[in-house]
């Protein structure tokens, strides 16, 4: 029996796991009896982190020391603070994913130490990385990084093998919103095509209820509840309560007492908010689901009527007014066949279970995916040195393999450089550069004359192999891109052991101490220069790199200002 | 073919249910997960088996000779390896041994024109035809090479043959309808162009690009031939971007390029604009992204501009100042120079300008709303003197940098006003002459404040 492998489904307000017993998924609990766990990490008085429900009580008394959706800064290099102390995004998912590990493995009575996480189908390489890198952090061995919509199909199809259908799931979770378009067909789900908008959510909806009762606020007294945090964060809580009310009423009164003083009187905040108003002050934010909806019917060639379910998954899919819009876009209405919340942990946790052989081959379905993202290579086109040449279009059903050929663009031209560019814009600089080389020993010959052949290898994952071969010698290079697996970093505490490290000492010492100072750390981009060049010296002291070390050394003294 | 319907293990010929039926029985053996490289030999098996490459040419009879079926198959390979210079050495030493294969002819032909030789690749197109007059695609290959060697009234009767023949791939309707816009047959230009736009209301992917083109094509022609079809053009043009929207995105660049174009050429109309208007608000519609808004944007100023600039109530003064604000941004002080001059030159003009400023603010609200503040003084006519005076100050101190300009051609009574400045009328030819005796630097500042000129304007 192989160990169990649990499903993750990672959200930007609440997290769930789930694993598989008898053949079907279970939700996990934690000690006090939770399925759905706030994704909030909090520092309490005695430094300790705390997480799940207490943390995100706590963000009501200590905003400052709780950080909440984190998720919405995954994949970038923002400081988020606790206290005094800056975190990365990567290391608070970590801990609130450790945090899984420890109740899951008291709940089943063994040691879980592999993991399915899923992700928005939406999220870029740089996002799913630091995911990955999160599980690492937190002890797991990431097994597999799933499509939140992908994983919801799943646990929809677990139920209904022998159903010939196309799915449209529809995912409004907390913060991002995905689209994807499946076929099942015989046991097996083939994603079609899938879109989103990784900047969309319920927080939005949220956020506009809050800007209107400021607004309002602001009528009657005249003071600006934004300057006061504390407000602030009660007024949150209060939107997300009456966002939540109002799926089921047609109006909430919101009160909050003693929000702010005047003329050292404390007053109330009280606004009826009827469903009418909401759904006013969200519409337009509803109707950016339409475009990311267009892109996944025209590029699996379907129309809206044959559709023949659309499962809501998230819990933002429960606000009346996505229902009738989907009904009145699509002209269906959408199915419940899921459960919005479990659904998608469910799916990973099955996901899962088919890797360890928990669910046997016959009954697992088998499923194919594709890359959400347009890969390919920065040309030369004529006008311009900026074109992005498309060798693997998005939503092509992976692994695939592809080739483009392309010629010198300059007499006598002896190499290519090969930029290799994943994003939709036609301009390469537009998007994500993931890498490149280089190849030589081109014959010189007139511009035009000699071909070079790019290939592109994606495979399920997450792998690019990219080779470019010189069609008249043979001769060949490539690169593999590896968008799975984050960029290790060493362990370099050690550097002053190092026979090089005296004659940099001193450097070193003021860089850290001017990343100390407050104005610097309020400059993330300062901030992150010093962090990173002082990590690549030490790296350099410690692999007694002398070159390095010093071109970094000139870097540094710049920003130091020396 | 044949290959892929063995891969999936079928027959030749099955129909779209039984491919995908194979399909997906096939991936439950051999997933993606375990079996990656026989996946995706069944997947490509099943796309290409699902939708055929548009890749349709002569059918030619089986050869028959063994060996002939094996040079074939060699120069498949080479064209797939995009050898062209093997291919068309293969092919020519096909048809030498197998002279009686016309499939040989045709394809050296095709591989004579890809590798350049195009001289050549007529001679053999032209003996194709004189042995099969009635394959339009020998009539297509030949237009093909007449177009290519530039020879274009050959390639204009060629096409004509072609396209009475049924040829109507995209391709070559885009190709036969540039050969008639340089033809000057603009009628039959237009007629198949719009043949083509019209015959299918959903297009793939692949396919936006080339009948935005067709569209590109469509209105050039046009235009030379009086606009007559433009509202035509433009209803139909609204119709595809609502119903591609996707994929027009993608290719707004190069729909707005040529929009952008019509939109600044002569005989336009208010008609014309109100209709070209609707097929802007389309396009915006259409682009939600950041980059692709800027260039709908960008289309759009062009659009006011044009529109403003052809409106007879409207004054030069106030599309030169549109055109500054618009359109000159990259150097913002030559910008700061063109719209003082500008406004100078409206503040002489005041009583009529109030006038046209109202209209602007009625029927061109983006308009107005860049000169928003200077209209407001301009209308009140509060301390008009003083805003004159400040402004020529400004004027003066940038005309020494910049150069031109309008105010002082059309008023150059108010260059007597200046004095002891360099006033530089935009020639360079002569030595400038100082009108006035020099202002010493203690003398008192002729700006009238009392200070030392060192101390004052002359710092």
């Amino acid at each position: 029996m192989m160990s169990t492998v649990i499903g993750i489904d990672l959200g930007t307000s609440t997290t769930e796991a789930a694993v598989i017993r008898n053949g079907v998924p279970v939700m996990v609990l934690n000690g006090e009896g939770e399925v759905v766990i706030p994704s909030a990490v909090g520092l309490d008085e005695n430094g300790n982190y705390i997480m799940g429900e207490p943390a995100k009580e706590r963000y009501l008394l200590e905003p400052e020391r709780t950080a909440i959706e984190i998720k919405r800064k995954i994949g970038t290099e923002e400081k988020i603070y606790l206290g005094q102390k800056a975190h990365t995004p990567v290391e608070l998912s970590s801990m609130i994913l450790r945090y899984v590990k420890e109740y899951a493995s008291e709940y089943l009575g063994e040691e879980i130490s592999r993991a399915v996480i899923s992700v928005p189908a939406y999220f870029d390489d740089r996002q799913r990385q630091a995911t990955v890198e999160a599980g690492r952090l937190a002890g797991f061995q990431v097994e597999r990084i799933l499509n939140e919509p992908t994983a919801a199909a799943l646990s929809y199809g677990l139920g209904h093998m022998e159903e010939e259908s196309h799915i449209l799931v529809y995912d409004l979770g907390g913060g991002t919103f995905d689209v994807t378009l499946l076929e099942m067909f015989g046991g097996v789900l083939e994603v079609k095509a899938s879109s989103g908008d990784n900047k969309l959510g319920g927080k939005d909806f949220d956020e506009r209820l809050m800007d209107y009762l400021i607004r309002e606020f602001q009528a009657k007294y005249g003071i600006n509840l934004r300057r006061d945090i504390h407000a602030m964060v009660k007024l949150k809580e209060k939107a997300e309560w009456c966002k939540k009310e109002l799926s089921a009423r047609d109006s909430c009164r919101v009160v909050i007492p003693f929000i702010a003083k005047v003329k050292d009187e404390p007053v109330a905040l009280d606004e009826t908010v009827t469903v009418e108003k909401f759904e006013s002050l969200i519409g337009d934010l509803v109707e950016r689901t339409h475009h990311p909806i267009d892109v996944v019917l025209a590029d699996s060639g379907l129309m809206p009527s044959e559709i023949d379910r659309v499962l809501l998954v998230g819990g933002s899919t429960r606000v009346p007014l996505i229902s009738r819009d989907i009904e009145k876009y699509l002209g269906q209405s959408p199915s419940r066949a899921v459960n919005p919340d479990y659904a998608v942990a469910e799916g990973a946790a099955i996901q899962a279970g088919m890797m360890n052989g928990m669910i046997s081959r016959e009954d697992g379905l088998i499923m194919t995916d594709v890359n959400p993202y347009t890969l390919g290579v920065r040309t030369w086109d004529g006008v311009t040195d900026d074109w992005m040449s498309v060798v693997i279009p998005r939503n092509v059903t992976i692994p695939v393999t592809r080739k483009e050929t392309y010629y010198t663009s300059d007499d006598n031209q002896t190499r290519a450089d090969i930029r290799v560019y994943q994003g939709e814009s036609s301009m390469a600089s537009h998007n994500h550069f993931l890498g490149e080389f280089q190849v030589q020993g081109i014959p010189a010959r007139p511009a035009g004359k000699e071909q070079i052949e790019v290939e592109f290898s994606y495979d399920l994952n997450g792998i690019l192999q990219v080779a470019a071969t010189i069609v008249s010698t043979h001769s060949t290079a490539s690169i593999t891109i590896n968008m799975m697996e984050g960029q290790e970093r060493i362990d370099v505490s050690k550097w002053k052991e190092a026979s090089g490290a005296s004659q940099f000492r001193s450097l070193i010492r003021r860089a850290e101490r001017m990343m100390k100072k407050p104005e610097i750390r309020e400059d993330s981009f300062v901030y992150d220069d010093l962090e990173e060049d002082v990590y690549l010296l030490k790296k350099a002291i410690l692999e007694d790199d002398m070159e390095a070390a010093r071109e970094i050394e000139e870097d540094l003294m710049d920003i130091l200002g020396e | 073919m044949e290959e892929y319907y063995k891969i999936l293990g079928l027959e030749p010929g099955a129909t779209s249910q039984e491919i995908k039926r194979a399909y997906f029985s096939l991936v439950r053996k051999y997933s993606p997960e375990s079996e990656p490289e026989k996946f995706r030999e069944i997947r490509e098996a099943y796309e290409q088996l699902q939708n055929p490459v548009r890749q349709d040419g002569p059918v030619f009879p089986e050869l028959s000779d063994p060996w002939a079926v094996k040079i074939l198959q060699q120069i498949r390979k080479y064209q797939q390896q995009g050898q062209k210079q093997l291919t068309r050495d293969a092919c020519e030493e096909a048809w030498r041994i197998f002279p009686e294969e016309r499939q040989f002819l045709y394809l050296l032909a095709v591989a004579q024109r890809q590798a350049g030789n195009t001289g050549k690749a007529i001679k053999s197109c032209e003996r194709l035809v004189k042995e099969e007059p009635e394959n339009r695609w020998f009539r297509r290959e030949l237009a093909v090479s007449y177009i290519e060697r530039g020879f274009t009234k050959k390639a204009y009767y060629a096409c004509k043959d072609a396209y009475e023949m049924g040829c109507r791939d995209n391709d070559f309707v885009l190709m036969y309808s540039v050969i008639c816009h340089e033809s000057g047959d603009l009628q039959t230009g237009i007629s198949i162009l719009l043949e083509l736009v019209e015959r299918k209301k959903r297009w793939h992917r692949e396919e936006v690009p080339e009948i935005i083109e067709a569209y590109c094509g469509l209105l050039a022609m046009d235009a030379l031939t009086g606009i007559r079809h433009f509202s035509d053009i433009m209803s139909r043009l609204k119709e595809f971007i609502g119903s591609c929207s996707v994929y027009i995105e993608e290719n707004v660049e190069m729909l707005c390029s040529c929009l952008m174009y019509f939109m600044t050429q002569d005989g336009f109309g208010s008609e014309e604009y109100r209709l070209s208007g609707d097929v802007l608000s389309a396009l915006e519609n259409v682009c939600r992204s950041e980059e692709k808004r800027g260039v709908v944007n960008e289309l759009k100023l062009h659009f006011l501009y044009g529109r403003l600039k052809r409106d007879p109530r409207i004054g030069e003064e106030i599309s030169r100042y549109m055109e500054t604000a618009f359109f000159m941004d990259e150097d913002p002080s030559l910008q700061k120079y063109a719209v003082t001059d500008t406004k100078l030159c409206m503040l002489e003009k005041r009583q009529e300008m109030i006038g046209q400023l109202e209209i602007l603010r009625q029927e061109y609200p983006e308009c107005y709303e860049k000169i928003r503040e200077f209209a407001r003084q301009l209308c009140e006519g509060k301390d008009l003197p003083r805003l004159k005076a400040s402004l020529l100050k400004q004027y003066i101190s940038m005309s020494n940098y910049h150069g031109g300009g309008y105010y002082f051609e059309e008023y150059p009574q108010e260059k007597a006003h200046v004095r002891g400045r360099v006033v530089h009328d935009g020639s360079w030819d002569e030595p400038y002459v100082r009108e006035t005796k020099k202002i010493g630097r203690n003398d008192p500042c002729p700006c009238g404040s009392g200070k030392k000129y060192k101390q004052c304007c002359g710092r």
